[in-house]
């Protein structure tokens, strides 16, 4: 069984059931804001097989039965159920053990499961997934970390123009160290912070699924194209980028990822980041690419596998 | 340089970085952390990046272990944070740690994965996979919702504790088995802090109930083996 877990308004996961309903596979879609009413169990009796039961609007679902999973939760803390509850409410804490059941189980789930919780997580560290990024042999931009005012100051006075943003997967926009910023760089005591050596060029954004990949490539008025006037052209990657991208997506342990490239004048290609629950619909939609159509072939195809 | 990433109010991180020799074990606070350390790190060329720790400055090649108590920082410890802004701090202070420690090349008590700052932090869906491959007996459980619900258990039941630091077992009445088990669990996990929860019907043949990878550092005889595990001889 494929097992997707999201939301409809969440055009990736739309894009994905759309495609599974035109070819008439067989999945079971769970809205996310059944955090609040639904219930998973888990038995482990010592003799037989765990069992893990899903029960949700009076249905009874095995998960043992789950062999392809595909999941893109959300923040049940900005849902109408939440709203006049704390963090520590029953109602919070409900969805919350929900939540983390039903990730622990797929996380642990044999079948494919298109991103894993726990090496998605590398997303939530810029600097740990930038070393893995290294290790793939792509480049990095030359990066900084600090809360020290003097040595972002050194930094700075080496590479005049450097871009700031968060450590962690909390999204920030990314912007230019300007005057304005130099004003406050005492601030930097209070928590460390990422500066980032600007690289000119062109973005790239590569999608890589198992071994195939979408590469598209983007320009933008803005430093942070996500946030400018944008567009993007299908193209293909150097034999050695494409070799690169699929060894990153592999030691970040992932099946599915987005992968931001920069393309310099002097034909280098370096690594800013990877998303490992990439939202691929804003680029197949700019694109044409036929990311969701891949990405149902091989969850039909993984389903299949394990039924014969 | 001995690392322990800890909280303020765990008077037993004190109480380890003093069974330290002096000066050789630095505690690590969310909240000193302003006041205490100080971290230039250029993620190209970790080996070269400096840490200045309570006025004294070190190469990231000076830090020889980390014991993390911890298995995050949470948002209430930067009380000098605006309180609009703890929540932000604290998820890039826990980023900034995940990548620190993992770049650190020296021996860790219980090395930081990508979700946590001490061990693996796996639950017990997790783990049992691994004990079941390492065919260790696990007791039986049902979580609901990520609540455990007591099953029956019968009268009598025996329980036993037992925490693994390095190579030592710590616990007077081991039995050999859970010593073994305890062993292969550390080397499975490439961690050397683990503690096993065990249960027996009978006294003899025990099942694992629980696995966590945070120390408990309050017990003495742990504190001393987690010195001995950093200073004994190469």
């Amino acid at each position: 069984m494929i097992f997707l877990w999201g939301l409809l308004e969440d055009t990736p996961m739309s894009m994905i059931c759309d495609e599974l309903d035109s070819r008439g596979a067989n999945y079971f879609f769970l809205d996310h804001r059944k955090v609040f009413d639904a219930d998973i169990e888990y038995t482990y009796s010592g003799h037989n097989r765990p069992r893990c039961l899903l029960h949700t609007d009076g249905q009874v679902i095995d998960m043992q039965e789950v062999k392809v999973a595909y999941c893109r939760p959300y923040d049940f803390r900005d849902y109408p159920q939440m709203l006049g509850r704390s963090a520590d409410d029953p109602v919070a804490g409900k969805a919350a053990g929900f939540e983390a059941q039903l990730m622990t189980f797929i996380n642990a789930l044999d079948g494919l499961v298109l991103n894993r919780s726990d090496p998605s997580a590398s997303n939530n560290s810029k600097p740990y997934q930038l070393s893995v990024i290294r290790r793939s042999g792509l480049k990095i931009p030359e990066t900084f970390i600090s809360n020290d005012s003097n040595a972002v100051a050194d930094f700075l006075s080496r590479h005049p123009d450097v871009i700031y943003k968060s450590i962690s997967g909390v999204r920030s926009i990314v912007q230019t160290v300007s005057d304005t910023q130099l004003e406050y760089l005492d601030d930097v005591k209070w928590c460390p912070t990422l500066f980032q050596k600007k690289v000119p060029g062109i973005n790239y954004r590569v999608h890589v699924l198992g071994t195939q990949l979408f590469a598209v490539r983007i320009e933008s008025d803005r430093v942070d194209y996500r946030y400018g006037n944008t567009t993007m052209t299908v193209e293909s990657l150097p034999e050695q980028v494409a070799a690169q991208c699929l060894t990153l997506n592999r030691l970040l342990g992932l099946h599915f990822s987005g992968i931001d490239l920069m393309r310099t004048p002097d034909e280098e290609w370096f690594c800013f980041e990877v998303n490992p629950s990439p939202a691929f619909s804003y680029f197949q939609y700019h694109s044409g690419l036929p990311i969701s159509s891949a990405l149902a072939t091989c969850m039909i195809e993984a389903d299949r596998s394990t039924q014969s | 340089m001995i690392l322990i990433i800890s909280n303020i109010a765990n008077e037993a991180a004190t109480a380890l970085v003093d069974r330290f020799p002096v000066g050789a074990a630095s505690l690590i606070t969310a909240s000193e952390f302003h006041a205490s350390f100080r971290a230039g790190i250029a993620v190209s060329d970790f080996s070269s990046s400096g840490i200045t720790i309570r006025g004294a400055g070190n190469s990231t090649k000076d830090v020889s272990g980390v014991v993390t108590t911890i298995p995050c920082f949470l948002p209430q410890e930067f009380y000098y944070i605006e309180p609009a802004d703890r929540n932000y701090v604290c998820s890039e202070m826990n980023a900034f740690f995940i990548y620190f420690l993992s770049e650190l090349t020296c021996p860790k008590l219980n090395p930081p994965s990508t979700r946590t700052l001490s061990g693996m932090s796996l639950q017990k869906i997790e783990w049992m996979k691994t004990a079941h491959t390492l065919d260790i007996p696990v007791w039986p459980f049902h979580l609901k919702n990520s609540q455990p619900t007591d099953l029956d258990k019968p009268a009598g039941l025996h329980y036993l504790k037992a925490t693994i630091i390095g190579d030592t077992i710590i616990g007077d009445h081991t039995p050999d088995s859970i010593a073994t088990t305890m062993i292969r669990l550390s080397k499975a996990f490439s961690l050397p802090y683990l503690s096993g929860h065990f249960f027996s019907p009978d006294g003899t043949d025990y099942f694992l109930s629980e696995l966590i990878s945070v120390p408990d550092i309050n017990p003495q005889e742990t504190q001393q083996a987690i010195v001995n595990y950093f200073l004994k001889p190469a």
